[in-house]
């Protein structure tokens, strides 16, 4: 969720930036890189997420219109601690490490959005903590399609908003590429969704929260 | 006569110097003095409710915390751990929203109250401080993605070595060489994410290999370099 703290109409109210268009798959910064700047999303939609010693990548949180990338690592001036990357078409503004910090050291109530903005971002990370050690991999998914239907919404023929490969499905609902796709095939069976290509429609919502309320007795865990 | 509690001032608190307040200025930190609120908290006492809205920040002067979530079966996620010196209940305090967690007492804790009105009115007069916070939050946040990628990615036997060595860190050690808290098995496995017998069982591999000894409660790393290949930490 966006949360709207006032900081990036301070950022967009400031004179110089710079205006990009990503397109799918394009890197907007990667981790280990030295924090040049800020960016803030105006559409679209990036996903933030760490590469693995396997090669993997593990996808932390989905960011949207009005949120803004590489706040920590500006901050602390260290370098990017993940690595950003366009899921849709995204438009977004830079600004320079340099002029943002200039620009809230203006004013210290600046600051104070700043750490709005830093505490929104903790809570859902804390939340994703909670829900990976607490449940199964199955409510998980259910649980991560149910964010997705919250964030990017559902159309009339009630497909999700947003194109997503297996691969990031599994890497956001933090199990692994073979077992998401037997989920996908067990949540077909049971009439919860379809998949096919990157998009999922939402057969049965009711149903869908049931399941992803449903505790596990095990651990979630090994 | 009862015995009295003596406040600790904020002038002399060591804990302080170690913190975000350590930016206040002389009279700022002779207003905290005369602002705060200092309790004593016993072993499993708690210190603020998830769900309740916060009226201040605490700082802890002594003792050992934990800041869980209770999931819906009711079972604790250990979020972070906090021992003298730390600042507590500040992200709900600035985002306006209400607690996302409980914070209870691990070890005999002293604990002062600072008022919100007191905190902001510092926060919005004094810039070092707000820059320290926002610092603080940064790193926070830092830590978040750490704790989520190390628990998405790691078994549980990784985990549990990781988690040691992250205890052995934040606490140091006692005399013995043992980790310097007596931390139950319980909340070791809520860190870890993992089943309380889980816990257990893997501890009792971690002996048989020779990794750590156990003495009641106390745990004591006897091979670090093979805690840390356990663990599977490369950087």
């Amino acid at each position: 969720m966006a949360a709207n703290t006032g900081l990036e109409e301070i950022i967009k109210n400031y004179g110089e930036l710079t205006q990009f268009i990503f397109h799918k798959n394009d890197v907007l910064f990667k981790e280990n890189d030295l924090a040049a700047g800020l960016y803030c999303i105006e559409s679209g939609s990036v996903k933030i997420y760490k590469e693995e010693h396997t090669e993997q990548e593990r996808i932390l949180h989905l960011a949207t219109a009005g949120e803004i990338l590489g706040l920590h690592s500006v901050v602390n001036t260290h370098p990017y601690t993940n690595s950003a990357a366009a899921i849709t078409e995204t438009r977004a503004s830079f600004i320079s490490a340099h002029d943002f910090m200039e620009l809230i050291n203006s004013n210290n109530t600046y600051k104070l959005l700043v750490m709005k903005s830093l505490c929104s971002r903790i809570d859902s990370m804390e939340d994703h903590i909670v829900r990976i050690s607490e449940k199964m991999s199955d409510e998980r998914f259910a649980d991560t399609l149910l964010v997705l239907v919250e964030k990017y919404g559902i159309n009339k023929t009630k497909d999700i908003n947003i194109h997503l490969s297996i691969d990031e499905l599994a890497s956001y609902t933090c199990t692994s590429k073979s077992y998401m796709k037997k989920i996908i095939t067990e949540f077909t069976h049971r009439g919860l969704i379809t998949f096919s290509s990157g998009n999922i429609k939402i057969l049965n919502l009711p149903l869908l929260k049931t399941t992803a309320m449903l505790t596990s007795k095990e651990f979630a865990g090994s | 006569m009862k015995p009295q509690f003596e406040h600790p001032t904020c002038d002399e608190c060591r804990s302080r110097l170690g913190n975000v307040f350590c930016s206040l200025t002389n009279a700022q930190v002779n207003e905290m003095d005369s602002e705060k609120n200092c309790s004593i908290y016993k072993k499993g006492q708690i210190i603020f409710n998830e769900g309740n809205k916060p009226a201040g920040v605490f700082c802890v002067n002594k003792g050992k915390i934990k800041i869980y979530q209770t999931g819906e079966e009711g079972k604790e996620q250990i979020l972070r751990l906090a021992k003298e010196g730390d600042v507590l209940g500040y992200r709900s305090l600035i985002s306006g929203e209400a607690y996302s967690g409980t914070a209870a007492v691990m070890e005999d804790a002293t604990v002062c109250f600072i008022p919100k009105r007191t905190f902001f009115d510092f926060l919005h007069t004094n810039s070092d401080l707000s820059t320290k916070m926002m610092q603080l939050l940064s790193h926070d946040l830092k830590e978040a993605e750490a704790r989520l990628t190390g628990l998405a990615q790691k078994p549980v036997r990784e985990r549990m070595a990781e988690a040691l060595l992250m205890l052995l860190e934040f606490y140091g050690t006692d005399k013995e060489g043992s980790i310097n808290a007596a931390i139950s098995r319980e909340d070791i496995a809520n860190i870890v994410g993992t089943a309380t017998e889980t816990t257990i069982r893997i501890l009792s591999d971690f002996k048989t290999e020779k990794l750590i000894e156990l003495l009641g409660k106390k745990i004591k790393i006897v091979n670090h370099q093979g805690l840390i290949k356990t663990a599977h930490i490369y950087d």
